[in-house]
């Protein structure tokens, strides 16, 4: 083979290395993750199988919360305004965790109905503000930005 | 969590990397305009 | 001549644009520097902290101007690209291919802040959402786009070739962009859009300061870059014995 026909080769062979990791990166994306997270209403109506790992997504209702007296044990209660979803998880909770936060929670359904989460994720939003404007603006009535969309 | 090793890791890494990429053009030129004056150099004393 | 013409003219030809870039390139290196130390000390002194992120809204300063740039580095690569196999202008061709290396390193200086600000924030370093996996996908096609230039040996063939993956690659950018729309993400939505911004004017300006100090950055380097590659390129021509 002449170096120049190799070189093409070479050139073509990237091509198709490059495009089909690009591509399976996407598909493999597209398909797990076209949605990212699964709403609890999706739950409620799609009666995911029990043990089947998924990501539930929503906002953590306000006064769920409950922590266990000892060890890092926490119970609340995931919600989309329309559904709820149980949550038990036993780990550290990032730091934007809080009432009202949009959060995702990775784990699988207990049969019982209540989702054990693995691992929480906390979901920011695109409002950026000082501590001080955010207290002025819950002051004056507005939703908090923490709301979510 | 404290936040400033995330922070100093990222600007201290952003640095590295803007670095790198304005660096590494002056470097070659400085060599590739060496190896050419010295090749002119070569070529003129031969004539 | 008319004088657009003649600069267009004029820029197409390399012992021009090497001389013309070479008195260019120091005063774009000012401008970044200026905007730099203004954008630093506004976003590491004067902003505040967030309500939420706390101090770690800082690493916003580098990332999404960085993001910004990843994705329009890439956009005037196709350009770039088109003009270059349209009118064969052969400075535009080592434009293009020396835009490449910049916006590869844009990328991976925002994706790497991304994951520093995700792991504080979010609770985790990495999720494949559509977002972070788009933005992964820039990365490899700006590899893509230099292995393919560098398996040719003739320069003027292989910026074609490469100009073409920049052309198809360019399909990401958008995807890029409406990913946060399109699909549930856990990166959040655009805080700058047509609607106005969510960001508070007091981190707001640091960021846009960091974004124009960004583009002078890649001003300089392109160009610095671009007159490498000429030199390279024309080193037996007479312009290039006569600069010696």
């Amino acid at each position: 083979m002449t170096p120049t026909r190799k070189r093409r080769l070479i050139a073509v062979l990237v091509i198709i290395v490059g495009v089909g990791a690009a591509a399976t990166v996407a598909i493999k994306s597209l398909n797990e993750n076209m949605l990212f997270f699964v709403s609890p209403t999706d739950v409620e109506e799609q009666s995911l199988p029990a043990g089947k790992r998924f990501r539930l997504g929503g906002l953590v209702a306000g006064g769920s919360v409950t922590r266990d007296s000892e060890g890092l044990a926490v119970k609340f209660v995931v919600t989309d305004g329309l559904a709820s979803v149980d949550v038990i998880y036993d780990g550290i909770l990032p730091d934007l965790f809080r009432e009202g936060q949009g959060v995702i929670a990775i784990g699988e359904l207990h049969p019982d109905g209540h989702f054990n989460a693995a691992e929480v994720l906390a979901k920011h939003d695109e409002n950026y503000m000082p501590p001080e404007v955010a207290d002025a603006l819950e002051k004056a009535g507005h939703t908090n930005a923490s709301d979510g969309q | 969590m404290s936040h400033t090793p995330f922070i100093l890791a990222s600007y201290l890494i952003s640095a590295a990397v803007l670095l790198w990429a304005a660096l590494s053009p002056m470097f070659s030129q400085r060599a590739l305009l060496k190896q050419l004056k010295n090749r002119q150099a070569h070529m003129e004393k031969e004539q | 001549m008319n004088r657009f013409i003649l600069f267009f003219h004029n820029t197409g030809s390399p012992p021009w644009f090497y001389r013309f870039s070479g008195k260019l390139i120091p005063w774009l290196w000012l401008g970044f520097a200026v905007l730099t130390v203004i954008g630093l000390y506004m976003g590491l002194f004067l902003a505040p902290p967030d309500y939420q992120q706390g101090e770690s809204v800082r690493i916003m300063y580098l990332h999404v101007p960085a993001a910004w740039l990843s994705m329009m580095i890439f956009g005037l690569m196709a350009i770039m690209g088109f003009i270059a196999l349209v009118w064969r202008i052969r400075v535009m061709e080592v434009l293009m291919i020396s835009s490449a290396p910049i916006g590869a390193a844009f990328t991976v200086i925002a994706l790497i802040t991304g994951s520093l600000w995700g792991r504080p924030t979010w609770g985790t370093y990495w999720v494949w959402d559509a977002r972070l996996t788009s933005e992964l996908v820039l990365l490899f096609l700006y590899f893509g786009v230099i292995a393919l230039y560098n398996a040719y040996d003739e320069p003027r063939k292989a910026a074609r070739a490469a100009s073409l993956m920049a052309i198809v690659g360019v399909v990401n950018l958008p995807i890029i962009h409406y990913s946060v729309l399109w699909w549930n993400t856990l990166h959040q939505g655009s805080s700058i859009g047509t609607s106005g911004s969510g960001i508070h004017p007091s981190m707001l300006w640091p960021l846009l300061i960091m974004a124009i100090a960004s583009k002078f950055f890649y001003g300089a380097n392109l160009l610095s870059r671009a007159r490498l590659q000429l030199l390279k390129q024309d080193h037996r021509k007479r312009w290039v014995r006569e600069l010696l």
